[in-house]
């Protein structure tokens, strides 16, 4: 799956992200971190291993920090 | 002009007062001294109760928060200090507990040096914290310290640490005061949508045995009343997770559902029609086996957190939201009905349970129970008394027999089930109540985890009683060994020292009480007594608490006996 999330540029916001991939045995296959187009916004790019249901319930989770400003994944 | 500049620490102790904290609970080390050393400054406004070890100060800073609804503040040093804090955080996280921990660190220079005392406390706490945060320098310290209460308690309350590196409370800035309404890209509370609280509406209407279920969630959501008046317009039973709220008073309160809680409420969930869950989270020791959980019944789900609501059980209605407001727009569209067979379906459960109580309360054996215990602790408590328990048998005994008359009256580690949570938290929830009778219900083994936090009585009077229900046995793991695994008491039994001399040790009075006829006479000269108590009962060494639910590879069941 691969998710594509905008954040705003808080410091170790990644980290919460991969945490909580991890805390779900998750394999992360790909990370890409870059600026969007907005300034202060950043985007990150993921791909992991895993299904669509667990993709699902984890993204909400992921969804409630702050500074998660969207999230898509495909 | 000349505008005036405060050291970091004072500034920080100055945000603490315009948050109107009163007590904090902390420790003090070498990276936290410029904060204690202001605090000290400001005692008379702002009061810092010293605990014997951090992960008394964060259970005490629960202990506060889960009975005054306020926020609670512990404080620690870098290093050792800040990572005893982490038990603490997880269990308030998982309990939603709105608390603030500050933890020192070494200056900004010398940070990824391996300096003394410095550990990486942010990365360690990003799981077990509802948000977590460094200050580097003394300017951002007025703007994070607002911050973070306002996360700490907006939507579903949480743990937020702030570590504060030591240069930052050393050096000068400006004092401001900054309000805090909203934080950008932060959910804390998802919009109402009437259109799902009208289709939650209908099924109610249509239903003939609804069940309402409910969690701590309506407890920080202050809506208790709400809950009442829908349940009582449509005459639905409300039954009750461990941290949710129960009031014995009332007919409609119908008891505790989970692994070991009431009969009805368990045996009537597989047979409601329709389930109204308000605030909790569908824990696995609530659910059993969800596979065959409530299968029947539709299910309506009130929660505040979006990432909640389907994530154990599908949820048929979600109604997104603060309960506080959706509950009245809820009882505004639900009809009057009076379900009367409903209702007594339960009144007939529940006859059939108080046989099994039986055993609990009047038993025919020597030894003592701890059912009869809880059961002329309630002969004698305060009516608004606050029970605070720790984790395993006797638990259970306590949160299914203690007599539950008003809110905020049951404070225990629920999700995390931590032991030695209990000591701590009553001499918090002391602090945080100090009008109310605050009894702390404890095992020998859950004593013996924090029992160094009885030196907090020696410098605060706090009347706190303390009933320890001593079976020589980590008992809820003695009763899995013989259930499970054929009676092997691996590493369950306890020798255990004098605990009546341990407490004269500091100062606290106490009695030991082996026999049946001595007990009433002893609980009433506990609470008769003004100070600290310590209450020591020998209960019965190999008693099972029923029913129970056994879960998973066990199999799926309510054992009674
Ligand atoms: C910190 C911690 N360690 C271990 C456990 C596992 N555990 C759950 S209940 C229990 C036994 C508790 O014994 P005791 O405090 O004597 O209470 P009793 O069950 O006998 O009432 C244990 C060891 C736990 N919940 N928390």
């Amino acid at each position: 799956m691969k998710i594509s999330i905008l954040a705003s540029n808080i410091e170790r916001l990644i980290n919460r992200v991969i945490i909580l991939l991890n805390r779900s045995n998750f394999s992360l296959i790909y990370l890409n971190i870059s600026y969007a187009k907005k300034p202060y916004i950043m985007r990150y790019t993921l791909e992991v291993k895993c299904t669509e249901v667990s993709i699902d319930k984890i993204a909400k989770q992921i969804e409630k920090h702050l500074g998660i400003i969207s999230i898509l994944y495909y | 002009m000349n505008i005036k500049k405060y050291k970091g620490s004072e500034i920080l102790v100055k945000n603490l007062l315009i948050e109107r904290v009163e007590y904090l609970f902390g420790y003090p080390g070498g990276a936290i001294m410029s904060v204690s050393d202001s605090l000290d400054r400001h005692a008379g406004h702002i009061c810092h109760i010293l605990t014997r070890h951090e992960q008394g100060a964060i259970h005490a800073a629960q202990g506060y928060a889960r009975v005054s609804g306020k926020v609670g503040v512990c404080i620690s040093t870098s290093g050792p200090g800040a990572t005893n804090l982490i038990t603490g955080l997880a269990d308030a996280l998982i309990d939603s507990t709105p608390i603030i921990c500050i933890t020192g660190q070494v200056s900004y220079n010398l940070l990824g040096t391996d300096a003394f005392q410095e550990t990486n406390i942010l990365d360690i706490s990003f799981p077990v914290t509802k948000w977590n945060v460094q200050i580097p320098r003394a300017q951002d310290i007025c703007q994070t310290i607002r911050k973070s209460f306002f996360i700490a308690r907006s939507g579903r309350p949480g743990p937020v640490l702030i570590d504060i590196t030591k240069d930052a409370q050393l050096q000068e800035a400006i004092f401001e005061e900054i309000l805090f309404h909203k934080v950008s890209y932060f959910r804390s509370c998802p919009k109402v949508e009437v259109n799902k609280i009208e289709e939650a509406a209908i099924l109610i209407n249509a239903a003939k045995r609804p069940l309402i279920l409910v969690g701590q969630g309506v407890i920080l959501a202050e809506a208790e009343e709400e809950l009442k008046a829908l349940s009582e317009k449509a005459n639905i039973p409300i039954a009750s997770t461990l941290l949710g709220i129960r009031d014995n008073n009332h007919p409609l309160f119908v008891g505790m559902i989970g692994m070991h809680g009431h009969y009805a409420p368990n045996v009537l969930t597989n047979q409601c029609d329709i389930l109204i869950a308000i605030g909790m989270r569908f824990d696995d020791r609530v659910t059993g086996n969800i596979n065959i959980y409530a299968i029947q019944a539709q299910i309506i789900h009130l929660e505040i957190e979006a990432c909640e609501i389907g994530k154990n059980i599908p949820c048929d209605v979600p109604v997104l939201g603060d309960c506080k407001k959706t509950l009245p727009l809820l009882t505004e569209r639900v009809q009057e009905n009076i379900r009367q067979e409903w209702i007594s379906d339960f009144i007939t459960i529940q006859k059939q349970e108080e046989k099994i109580g039986q055993k609990d309360l009047y038993t025919k054996k020597e030894s003592l129970t701890m059912g009869e215990i809880i059961q002329w602790i309630n002969q004698y408590k305060n009516k608004n008394a606050v029970m605070v328990t720790d984790v395993g048998q006797h638990q259970m005994i306590a949160s299914r027999y203690f007599y539950f008359s008003s809110s905020k009256s049951q404070i225990t580690s629920g999700g995390l089930g931590t032991m030695g949570f209990s000591l701590p938290a009553a001499m918090g929830a002391k602090f945080g109540a100090r009008y109310r009778q605050i009894i702390c219900v404890i095992g020998d083994g859950g004593f013996q985890m924090t029992f160094q936090e009885l030196g907090i009585l020696l410098k605060n009077n706090l009347p706190i009683k303390i009933v320890l229900l001593n079976n020589g046995f980590l008992g809820m793991v003695r009763q899995w060994q013989e259930l499970f695994f054929k009676r092997r008491y691996a590493f369950s039994a306890l020798l255990n020292p004098d605990f009546i001399r341990l407490a004269q040790a500091y100062n606290i009075s106490g009695k030991k009480i082996e026999k049946r006829k001595k007990i009433p006479e002893a609980v009433k000269e506990m609470f008769d007594c003004n100070t600290a108590y310590l209450l020591e009962i020998i209960v019965e060494r190999e008693y099972n608490v029923f029913p129970m639910i056994t879960i998973g590879t066990y199999g799926d069941e309510i054992r009674l006996y």
